[in-house]
Order: structure tokens, then sequence, then C-alpha cells
């Protein structure tokens, strides 16, 4: 939204680089903790560049515990549930979007029916039935309770539906099956979509501390951020440079993500914007 | 022939949906009809369950639990009201391919990234009334200091400023998704016809916007009553109980207080209210939805 | 020939798996709710028993903060699937007694690979830390792990320089707040006092005012008037005098806040654990002083911190495997090094008159402070009512006042009906 009046466009500027430093201003304050040392983390006035910067501390955290092991664990936990999510995701929206049946919309209101239940609700029934079944402690108790996300599945076909159908008629007609049609056609079709939810899953389930702790009783395939929670003391702030640069292992790889992320929905956008 | 294709269609349909659908019952739907059960009990978990039939509810028809349900709707409507609004503007403004705004938007979107207890303390520190950052810029423009954290009508309010601020790169995304979906031929007809400004935006960006402003709604709101990480590690609950908000009450219930019976009834009343005011939601506002003008 | 090489290859891979076979340790896990350096102590111990013996072999894990913990531990044992050995505080000993879910240690102590029980200091015992409210006592089912006191931490550059001396009573302490507490105009630069407000600390204002919690029989609160004056003391404090700061945030957030604030001149007394002595300690840059706690009608501490406990369901080689973890645990020997690493108390008559522990209190004064103040030790009714009381009753009770929001009276009063309630569902 471009203004000619010179003034409202600085102004504008202003305004949202403040807005981008306030936003941006906390990661830097985790970065700055993380490099000081003990005596500087709760000293008041605080100050941001620390000297010297204690490099250890990253070595101090990452040897806490098995974090190479959280890692692998968090890397795979969170690839499964999203691989899990966008496919049956994309194969529910495609029957919600494109298809005529009876029970359809029936069908839908159970999944917005389950956007409402929040995790701490589900633990204890869950656990317990894990428990049972001898599965507490393995990948599956990670990822099975996020293997579908109601989200996904709303967003997908609220895209598939501004897909025309004359191009799903078009492809039909060409021959294409079930999934040829929905995987190489609609879904490119739909790929900011895809790229944004997928944004929010991986977001949501690397950072996700509650589930790992209470579906694991042991190391072996716990994540990074119930790693990074043993860091903390209770009652002390002795810790918190060490937890910051705990947390900035949690932290660098979405960003990284988001970073490659961020390409692919703009050069997204823009093939949108063509059509 | 039709029916035979209706009745192709209705398998596909099905078979489509099985996976999912079992996955939704088993792992959503499976522990909302368990606390419904557990909500006739009283159960600790480690003393055999006594069944008290409707007792819970009883229990939870108190001027406690009015108080959870008044804080989750305030909290729920000023997060709400000010992620959609603000959301909406930073797309508006960060709507286009230069660098700045794509720099502008990661910087929007670290906050979401980062995990709630590294923020939080940083929160702490800053609001803190006698020697917070936010307490000194205050005192540089003249203005007092407030107990941001501390004083219990001021404490859920913070909390929905800094949800807001953390949380504010969700609606972001998905608005900007949702403008770069409208065609450009529509941007192109108004600016022939002459509309500029405001009234491109009334007449044309915001009704074409309508399909996203509705999921934004519905699942901010959901999200909102979701609302449990921030009062876990800013205020638990306090002070007092001025931040107890919905799941937070749901979890102090069952493990802090080993109220299952209790909690899960919570669980019920929660599940049925959300339901309602999704519904409400969905059916009275999709009207109003425009997919073109 | 190949058919004789072939046997005498098997026999030989029997021969060594069999005693290998036989040196297969018994493993048994150890739940634990705490981070950070507790942890670190606790993993460097853990590893230091599995390498001095090869028949047994525990595993700490880590399982969140206490509450999600006891909560998984609870679910675990429905399933059959809970651990051995856990540490549970001593509000939770009675109820998790009642029901059944610990095992009963007296015949492990007094058993081959036993404990010198008479040798444990008696106020951090189970029968030191518990009042039977005239019922039999129960057998032996807990043992201490890390056990504390609060105190009394103050700035001693600040004191000596607003010549306070260190208060012992009430009025001292409300006096030297007022002292020390600076003001610029309307804000407060530094307070003179903090303290989390919180169910431990306002135990101890309780004995001291000379009330109790409950009834001799355990049968119904009693803890409305002098309650009543303790919560009092600090509403004055904190409304009238504006000297004490109320730390924001609940249970151990409120504790860290009052450490910090402490650690950074912002307050010149708190009260707070001994736990907490090591860390305060090395971050401080000023001079640490530590004292009791200051009296009013009497002196009166709680003891604090958690107790080794068994799970009954646990299988019997496990639980063999636990007592041997916690028996050497609590030896002489590791409740220095666990003491001297922390800054909770040795738990061992023999640990504290040794050489070594004697020559370290010479050396740092403050850490025995907390010991001997045990002598006003005050202990915690047996009944299964009491962390509900503590969690439902009480502590949602305290805050309510000091932040100016009721009454005092009606807080207590509120505390007791609630109280009354909780216990009047547990009569059997």
């Amino acid at each position: 939204m471009t203004s000619a009046n010179p003034f409202i466009r600085w102004l504008t500027l202003a305004a949202l680089a403040v807005v981008a430093t306030v936003e941006v201003f906390p990661y830097v304050w985790m970065m700055a903790t993380s490099l000081k040392d003990l005596a500087s983390v709760t000293q008041f006035p605080p100050t941001l560049v620390p000297r010297p910067p204690q490099w250890d501390n990253y070595a101090k955290a990452w040897s806490s515990g098995p974090f190479l092991r959280y890692f692998v664990n968090n890397a795979i936990q969170t690839a499964g549930i999203l691989v899990s999510q966008l496919v049956l995701g994309c194969l529910a929206a495609f029957a919600f979007s494109k298809l005529r049946f009876p029970g359809r919309d029936a069908c839908f209101l159970v999944v917005i029916a389950c956007l409402i239940v929040p995790p701490q609700v589900r633990f204890v029934p869950l656990y317990l039935l894990f428990s049972h079944l001898g599965l507490i402690n393995t990948y599956t108790a990670l990822i099975l309770p996020y293997a579908v996300s109601a989200l996904g599945t709303f967003l997908i076909r609220e895209a598939f539906m501004q897909v025309s159908d004359d191009i799903v008629d078009a492809a039909r007609v060409d021959g294409a099956g079930v999934f040829t049609l929905i995987f190489r056609v609609m879904v490119p079709m739909v790929r900011p979509t895809i790229i944004a939810f997928s944004l929010f899953s991986v977001v949501y389930h690397w950072n996700d501390f509650f589930w790992p702790l209470v579906m694991t009783t042991n190391d072996a395939v716990r994540t990074l951020p119930v790693g990074v929670a043993m860091l903390r003391e209770e009652g002390t702030g002795a810790r918190w440079h060490i937890i910051m640069a705990g947390s900035m292992f949690v932290v660098a790889p979405v960003l990284a993500v988001f970073v490659v992320a961020q390409r692919h929905i703009i050069r997204a956008f823009t093939f949108a914007s063509l059509k | 022939m039709r029916s035979r294709r209706a009745r192709r269609e209705a398998w596909l349909g099905y078979a489509l949906l099985a996976p999912s659908l079992l996955l939704f019952g088993l792992v959503y739907l499976y522990p909302v009809v368990y606390s419904a059960y557990i909500s006739l009990f009283q159960w600790d978990l480690i003393t055999p369950k006594r069944y008290v039939g409707l007792a819970n509810y009883g229990e939870l028809i108190s001027d406690e639990f009015r108080e959870v349900i008044t804080n989750t709707a305030q909290y729920s409507a000023g997060v709400v009201v000010l992620a959609l609004g603000f959301g909406l503007i930073l797309a508006l403004l960060l709507n286009n391919r230069s660098r700045a705004s794509a720099a502008l938007q990661a910087a929007i979107f670290t906050s979401y990234i980062v995990s709630w207890v590294a923020v939080s303390l940083l929160w702490i520190w800053m609001l803190d009334p006698q020697y917070g950052l936010v307490t000194f810029l205050l005192r540089q423009v003249g203005l007092p200091a407030v107990n941001w954290l501390g004083d219990p009508y001021v404490a859920l309010w913070t909390l929905v400023l800094v949800t807001v601020w953390k949380t504010i790169g969700y609606p972001m995304v998905i608005y900007l998704a949702g403008l770069q979906a409208i065609p450009t031929d529509f941007h192109e007809a108004a600016a022939l016809d002459g509309a500029t400004g405001w009234n491109h935006f009334r007449f044309i960006t915001w009704p074409l916007l309508t399909p996203t402003t509705l999921f934004l709604l519905i699942t901010l709101t959901i999200a909102s009553f979701q609302g449990f990480d921030i009062v876990k590690i800013m205020t638990q609950g306090g002070p007092i109980t001025s931040t107890v908000i919905y799941v937070y009450y749901i979890y102090e219930q069952a493990f802090q207080y080993f109220k299952l019976g209790k909690a899960s009834a919570a669980v019920v009343i929660f599940f049925v209210l959300i339901l309602l005011l999704t519904l409400g939601q969905w059916v009275l506002l999709r009207r109003r939805v425009q997919y073109t003008v | 020939m190949r058919r004789l090489a072939t046997a005498m290859l098997v026999a030989m891979l029997w021969a060594m798996a069999g005693p290998a076979a036989a040196q297969q340790p018994i493993v048994a896990q150890f739940w634990y709710a705490f981070g950070g350096k507790n942890r670190e102590v606790t993993e460097a111990h853990i590893k230091k028993f599995n390498e001095s013996q090869s028949k047994y072999r525990i595993e700490g894990a880590f399982q969140g903060d206490y509450f999600q913990a006891i909560a998984k531990i609870r679910a675990a044992s429905i399933t059959k699937t809970a651990p051995p050995i856990f540490h549970v505080v001593g509000e939770f000993l009675p109820n998790l007694w009642q029901a059944g879910l610990l095992e009963n240690m007296e015949s492990y102590a007094k058993g081959p690979n036993g404990t010198d029980l008479a040798d444990f200091l008696p106020a951090q015992t189970q029968n030191g830390y518990f009042d039977y409210l005239g019922k039999p006592a129960p057998p032996l089912f807990a043992l201490p792990f890390f056990r504390s006191t609060p105190i009394l931490y103050y700035n001693a550059e600040m004191l000596a320089a607003k010549g306070v001396k260190v208060p012992t009573t009430w009025d001292e302490l409300r006096a030297g707040a007022g002292k020390l507490t600076v003001r610029e105009g309307s804000d407060v630069k530094t307070y003179g006092f903090e303290v989390p407000v919180d169910w431990w600390f306002w135990f101890a204002l309780l004995h001291q005012a000379g009330g109790t919690l409950m009834t001799p029989d355990g049968k119904r609160a009693a803890f409305r008037d002098k309650g009543g004056e303790a919560l009092q003391f600090w509403v004055d404090m904190v409304q009238k005098d504006k000297t004490m700061k109320h730390p924001p945030g609940k249970d151990y957030n409120a504790w860290e806040v009052a450490n910090t604030d402490f650690l950074n001149s912002r307050v010149a007394m708190i009260f707070t654990s001994t736990a907490f002595l090591n860390y305060i300690t090395e971050n401080a840059k000023f001079k640490v002083g530590t004292a009791f706690l200051p009296a009013k009608a009497k002196a009166a501490v709680p003891t604090g911190g958690t107790f080794f406990v068994m799970l009954k369901d646990a299988p019997a080689p496990q639980k063999e495997a636990g007592w041997a973890f916690i028996k050497w645990m609590t030896d002489p020997a590791q409740t220095i090094s666990l003491s001297k690493a922390t800054g909770y108390m040795p738990i061992r008559l023999s640990a504290i008159n040794s050489p070594e522990m004697q020559a370290f209190y010479k050396e740092n004064p403050n850490y025995k402070v907390a010991l001997d103040q045990l002598k006003f030790a005050q202990k915690f009714p047996f009944s299964p009512a009491l962390f509900e009381v503590y969690r439902e009753a009480v502590q949602p009770n305290l805050e309510a006042p000091v932040v100016g929001a009721k009454s005092v009276g009606e807080a207590m009063a509120a505390a007791e009906a609630k109280a009354n309630e909780i216990i009047g569902k547990y009569k059997d």
C-alpha cells in the first residue's frame, strides 16, 4: 500500500520499524544472554553486549544431556508429524472440497470439533491408552497424537475450494488418477497455503515441550525442548545464560526453515498472483 | 448412470476421509468421551474412582468458575480483536516484494518462532515495576510505573498484549496469503474505474478477504480459548486468580489438585461451549463471506 | 573335526555368557523433578553409585516440574509402569501412604543391607517431620533426601551502613525493614524486606505467633487466629509501611524473583530456603549474612525439601535395587558430598560431627544456621488432608490480603471453612 504523501510514507515506515524492533528484540536479547557469564545474567541495568562472549555456554548446554539424540528425535518427530498431517490433510481436504457424498458436512463438523480440544485435555486418556499398549517412550507416542491436523485440513480445504472445478475436470478427462490429481495438480496450485501451514506445524511441534515430556519417561525419544527444560533450576536464576544457549539450539533450525520458506512463499505468491 | 457415479464418488470420499477420521476419533474425540465418562466420578488417579453423578458439574457452577469464564472471554476477545486488526494492517503494509518487507516479515516472525520460555523471562524483567525497561521508558515520558503482572486488574490485559505481540506473525501471514490470492484483475478493474485508497479497500480488498477473516476469526478464537503456555510461564494464574483462563483451570484441577473428575467436567463444558461458539460464528457469518465481487 | 570345533566354540561362548548373564545388573529407574544444578549433582551421584558396585544399575530420569512428575507417577501406577524410586515433598506423604502407594521400608532398613536409623537427624526423619495426632505411628516409608529450612538472608553491608542489627523478633524485622527501605520520590529504590507469599513461610509465622495448623486430633482446622496474625504482619508491611516487596508469580517463580532481587541489591533482607545458600553466596557481590527466622511468641521453622520413597507395586528386584540406592544416598559420605554441593542440610549425625563437616562449618558458618535452627523445627500433622489443605485452603487465600483485595479476616475465614470441608472428606 503506497501513499503519494511522503509524510504518511515516512510515518508508516517509522511505525513499521518500531514494530520490527519490538518483535525482534527478544530474539536479540536471547542471543546476548546466551553469551553472558553468570554474574551478568541477573544484573541490572542489563548490558546488551556481553564482554567477553562466553561461547562455552553452548558447550555446557549441549553436554548437559544427550542433545544430539534430542535433536535427531526432534527432527523425526516434527517431520513425521508434518508429513502425516499434509498427506492425510490433502486427501481429506480434497474429499471435502471437490466431492459430494452424504454425511460430508457432518464429517467436516467432526474435524472442526477436533480443533477445539487442547493438548492438556488429551494427556491422561492417551497416556493411559498408550501405556496399556506399551507405546510410551516410542516415536509413535510422539507422532500419532498429532498425525492429523484439523487446522491443516481446514486450511487446505479452503485453498482447494478456490481451485476452479474446470481444472479438476480437465485433469480427470486427461485420465489422472485421484492421487495424481491431488498431489500433482491441486497441491502445486495451493503452494502458499501448504507452505504457510507447514511453517505453523513445524514451529509448533519443534517447540513443543508438554507432549514429549508427558509421553516419555526416559531419554530414548525425548526432544530438545525437554532437554532445555532440564537446564532450569527452580527458584534460582543461575542458569539463564545456559538455558538461552540451549534455547538457541531449538530456535536456530526453525529460523533457518523460516528463511528458506519465506523465499518460497514470496515466489509462490508471485506465481499465484500472475494466474 | 448418475447414481452409479454418485456411489463411486461417495466411495472415494469415504476412502479418502477414512484414515483422517479414524485418527481424529482416536486421538481427539476419544479423550473427550473419556473425559465425559470421568466427569461422573471423583478420582485422584491413585485411589479407586468414586461415582458422584453430576456433582462435579454442580461444583463448577460457582463464583470461581464464573471468574474463569469471564477471564477467558476477556482474554479471547482482546487477543482476537487486536490480532485481527494488527495482522491485517501489517499484511496490507507489507504486501509487496520489496526486500524491506521481507526483512520486516522475518523480524515479526522471529517472535512467533521462539519458544515461550525463552521470551517470558525477558518480558517479566521488562515489565518489572521497580526496574523494568518498560517502566524506565514510561518514566522517561513522565508516565507512572504500572504493575503489569502484579496488579490483579491489569495482569490479564498484559497477557493479552504479550500474546498478540508473540503471535501476530500468524494472522499476518494468513492475510498475506489471502491478499495474494486476490486476482490482480479485480485490482486493475477497480483502478480503471477510478477507485482509490479507502474505497478500493472497502469495496474490493475487504470483501474478498472475508473468507480469510472468517477463517482467522474462528481459529484465533479457538486458539485464544486454548491459551495455556503464557499463563503457566508468566503468572501461573495470578495475581490471585485474575489470569486463570479455561485450559489453565483444567490443568490446575487435574495436575495440581488431582481432581480428575472436576477437571473432566470442565473439559466437557469447554467442548460444548466452544463448539456452540464456533458453530455460531460459522453459521451466522458464512453468508457474509464473499468469494467474488 | 569341524563339528568338534563348533561344539568347542559354542561351549566357550556358553561359558562366557553364563557368568556374564549372571552378572546382568538389576536396572531400576529413579524419577526426579528438578533440573539445573540439583540434577547435575544427583546424576553425578547416580553415576558414582553405579560404578561402585555391579549388582544394581540406577537410571535417573527427569519428569518435569514437581506437579507434572507426580501426575505421571500417578498415571503410571495405574498401568503398573511406575518406577520403584521417587522423591516427594513431605506434605504429600500422608495422602500417598493412605492410598497404599508406598512401600514399607522397615524390613529393608533393618535387613542385611540396612542402615543405622538412629544416626539420622531426628528433625529430618519421617517421625520428626510428622505429628501422628495421637494415632499409632505408621512404619518407615520415607527417608530424607534433600532437606532444608527457611532462613533469613541479609545484605551485611546494607545493614552495617544503616546501623541495623540483625532482627531476632518480628518487631525488629519490621523496624529494620523501615530503616533499610530507600525511596526516590514515590518509588521504592530498595525494599527492606521480601518474602514469597507462600505456604511454607506462612507456616513458619503461624507457629512463631504461637498457633498450629490443626487441632491435636487432626479433626478441625485451628489456624484462623494465629494464621491471621501471621498474614496481617505481611499485609501491614506491604500495604501500610510499604517496606516489603511482594514478589509476583506463584510457587517457585516468586522464590526466584526474591532471590534475584536480593542478589541485585534491590532488597536488604529476604526469607528463603537454605537450599539456595550455595547459589546466593556464589553470586552475591556483597557479604551475605544468614540468621534464624525472627520469633514472635516463640521461635519456629518448618522443614522442607523432599523424601525418598519407594513404590509398592514395583517388582521385588527393582525395589531391592531401589533400596540399595536410597541407603547409599543417605549414607554419611554421600550426605556430606550432596550437602556441600548444594546447601541442603546433611541428614546424618555422624556426617555432621565428622571432622570434614566441622571444618567446613568453621569456614562457612552460614551453612550451619539451618542446622542449628532445627531445634525450633515444627511438625506437620500426619493427615491425608494435609496437601489439600495446603494447596486448596491456605495457599490460594494468602495472596488476596497482601495485594489488598480482601481483608485478612475474610481470607482466613474462607481458608478455615475450606480446610474443614477438606478434612471432613477424609473422616473415616
